[in-house]
């Protein structure tokens, strides 16, 4: 058995970080959230484009659309779709937009709300390819446990603030900090 | 800042004989990557056959071969197409409204970014023979059908409906069913084309053109016959699980999906100027649900059991010679678990994996397998655990998430109140859940399926 199967796991290396905190009891769940938050932001980076969440902004902020019609910001937003064409990540961003906006939500709080839910989204499907990875290179316990605690710590996570983070200028990389000694270990 | 990761990128350049390719563009060549097949082409021969409808074809085996073509980043799911193709009627292809249709519906498809250029075919296509074919004249609907379970099943419950109203077309090119003379006489009994790629060794397998494929060639046939709707035979979890669980960095799969079926909608419309609607009867049933209706409907003789439901090539499964169904892959435990929940039961003979009581993945085998992998363990390890999560979802944290983006926008592609949709959500989820359970505990508490999911829930 590996000791470390998050140094197989074919992902970047944020995604390897987040597993290896999911694995280790050691970390407690708000280090495991900061992890995926700093994951879904190397995503989000890496494959949204900075025209489309241009696009998306000023849709929700009701460009060419001062009564807020759904209607309008609906069309704009298949419009947008081309933007994000060949990027998962981007096609979800919209496909939340498109949600928000039916549920008649504008504005700069529902923009972030639709990045943080597509990240959620992303999160979740990450998860699933952990947990699989884990049972084949593990054993079933060590893969329930990584995959519970990594789902609780992005279902936890406010999809407002979430997005907030992900439009923000990128993260400083947070380099996982070793538990070493007596007084290293869960927070309290 | 990190750097947007780029798409891969490929240009692809549809060609007819003699005419040269475009410089830096792959070559697609008519007659030796893509082929026709006369006699299935005639099949497609009625009174109301016209160019536009081999194009169709043609752009159909184009993006197949895009697809199959340029294999996909391990860590960017997304790829860049650019084609050019050569059409009959290229003012038409070239309009908004239908070059729009395709590319919606390709990106939603694929997750990929597709880019058409068409211009005029320089020799146009022989139209079909039309001698003996037999066409109904009062069609309602056509069905593709293949090998598998769903479309056998749900082929005969709606011809126990439609009648000769219903019209199958055949999505494979096999024909082992059917007689030489019948094949002279009754429509659409084989793809008429296939594509044959330059190199046949580093080909992408996610295969999701193939929802496109089909889409085309039972929507052409639709117009042909005049028929107002395609019936789209995958239950529900076939047709939505996999757009509901996508896994890592891939793309959700909507092949079978209502959301995709709108948009290929529209994009017949916009081409033929022919509303058409995809139907999906079996969309709120499980599997197991629609074999246990095709059984008490036609009998015991229905011969689900000749079926075929695994992916995998014939090669790899194949026991002291014999083909059989691997057992293990996503297909097949989808298979086991509905004939199961059917009240049904097949020999151990049908898969190689005989046994998924076995205490250990490799004790499951046939004792004469030889092949075994390590991709095939991954293959039993992914599938059982897409079923395992499609049956817990209903109890996660992730749910509520999940109902309120998915099932808004299958309310809309299917125009049902999202209420209706929830409620019909639910219960198939339910229903997915109670046979996933009866199943798994039937396999024994030593089973390696149980021992990879009884404390994964």
């Amino acid at each position: 058995m590996s000791d470390g199967p998050h140094r197989s796991l074919p992902m970047r290396k944020p995604w390897k970080d987040l597993a290896m905190r999911g694995d280790k009891a050691a970390y407690s769940a708000s280090e495991v959230a900061e992890a995926a938050t700093n994951a879904l932001a190397s995503d989000f980076k890496m494959e949204v484009s900075w025209e489309l969440t241009q696009e998306l902004k000023s849709i929700f902020s009701g460009r060419d659309n001062s009564l807020m019609l759904p209607e309008i910001a609906l069309a704009q937003l298949n419009e947008a779709n081309a933007l994000a064409a060949g990027s998962v990540f981007g096609r979800n961003v919209v496909a939340c937009s498109i949600e928000l906006i039916h549920e008649g939500k504008f504005g700069s709080d529902a923009f972030h709300e639709a990045v943080g839910l597509a990240a959620k989204m992303r999160g979740l499907a990450t998860v699933r390819s952990v947990e699989e990875h884990y049972l084949r290179e593990s054993n079933h316990r060590r893969a329930d446990h990584v995959s519970t605690r990594i789902s609780d710590a992005i279902c936890g996570l406010s999809e407002n603030q979430l997005g907030l983070i992900l439009l923000g200028p990128a993260p400083v990389s947070q380099r996982s900090r070793k538990m070493t000694g007596l007084d290293a270990g869960v927070s309290l | 800042m990190k750097k947007l990761s780029p798409l891969k990128e490929m240009a692809v350049d549809v060609v007819e004989s003699g005419v040269r390719p475009r410089k830096g563009m792959l070559p697609c060549h008519l007659g030796k990557n893509i082929n026709f097949d006369l006699e299935a082409l005639a099949s497609f021969s009625s009174q109301k056959w016209q160019p536009r409808v081999y194009d169709a074809l043609v752009v159909a085996a184009a993006v197949e071969f895009c697809d199959r073509t340029l294999t996909r980043s391990t860590m960017n799911w997304g790829r860049r197409f650019v084609v050019r193709i050569p059409v009959h009627d290229h003012e038409k292809w070239s309009e908004n409204a239908v070059t729009g249709a395709l590319v919606e519906a390709l990106n939603l498809l694929t997750g990929d970014a597709w880019h058409f250029e068409f211009h005029a075919l320089k020799a146009p296509a022989e139209p079909p023979v039309q001698d003996h074919m037999q066409f109904p004249s009062n069609a309602e609907a056509v069905i593709a059908y293949s090998d598998g379970m769903d479309s056998r099943a749900v082929a005969e419950l709606e011809s126990k409906r439609l009648g000769k109203r219903l019209v199958r077309v055949r999505v494979g090119s096999k024909q082992h069913d059917i007689s030489r003379k019948e094949r002279l006489k009754i429509p659409f009994t084989a793809l008429p084309y296939s594509v044959k790629l330059d190199d046949r060794k580093n080909t992408e397998t996610s295969a999701r053109s193939r929802g496109f494929k089909f889409a085309v060639v039972s929507a052409m046939a639709a117009y042909l016959v005049d028929a107002p709707a395609t019936i789209v035979p995958e239950s529900g979890q076939g047709a939505l699980a996999p757009a509901l669980l996508p896994v890592g960095h891939g793309y959700e799969d909507y092949r079978n999906h209502p959301v995709f079926a709108k948009l290929m909608e529209r994009f017949v419309n916009a081409l033929l100027d022919y509303p058409i609607q995809f139907q999906f009867p079996r969309l709120w049933k499980t599997k197991g649900e629609t074999l246990r209706e095709f059984v008490e409907t036609c009998g015991d003789g229905a011969g689900w059991a000749t079926t075929r439901s695994c992916w995998q090539q014939s090669r790899q499964t194949a026991v002291l010679g014999s083909r059989r169904q691997c057992g293990i892959c996503a297909a097949c435990i989808l298979r086991r678990l509905s004939v199961h929940a059917a009240g049904l039961n097949e020999a151990p003979e049908t898969y190689v994996w005989e046994s998924l009581s076995a205490t250990d993945f490799e004790a499951g085998a046939a004792k004469d397998f030889s092949r075994q992998t390590q991709a095939l363990r991954e293959y039993a390890i992914a599938g059982v655990l897409h079923f395992e999560h499609l049956s817990s979802i209903r109890e996660s944290t992730q749910y509520e998430l999940i109902k309120r983006l998915r099932t808004n926008e299958l309310a809309r592609a299917l125009a049902e109140t999202p209420q209706t949709v929830a409620e019909n959500f639910d219960r198939l989820l339910q229903q997915h859940a109670m046979e996933w359970s009866a199943f798994t505990n039937d396999l024994g508490p030593e089973s390696f399926v149980r021992k990879w999911i009884d404390h994964a829930s």
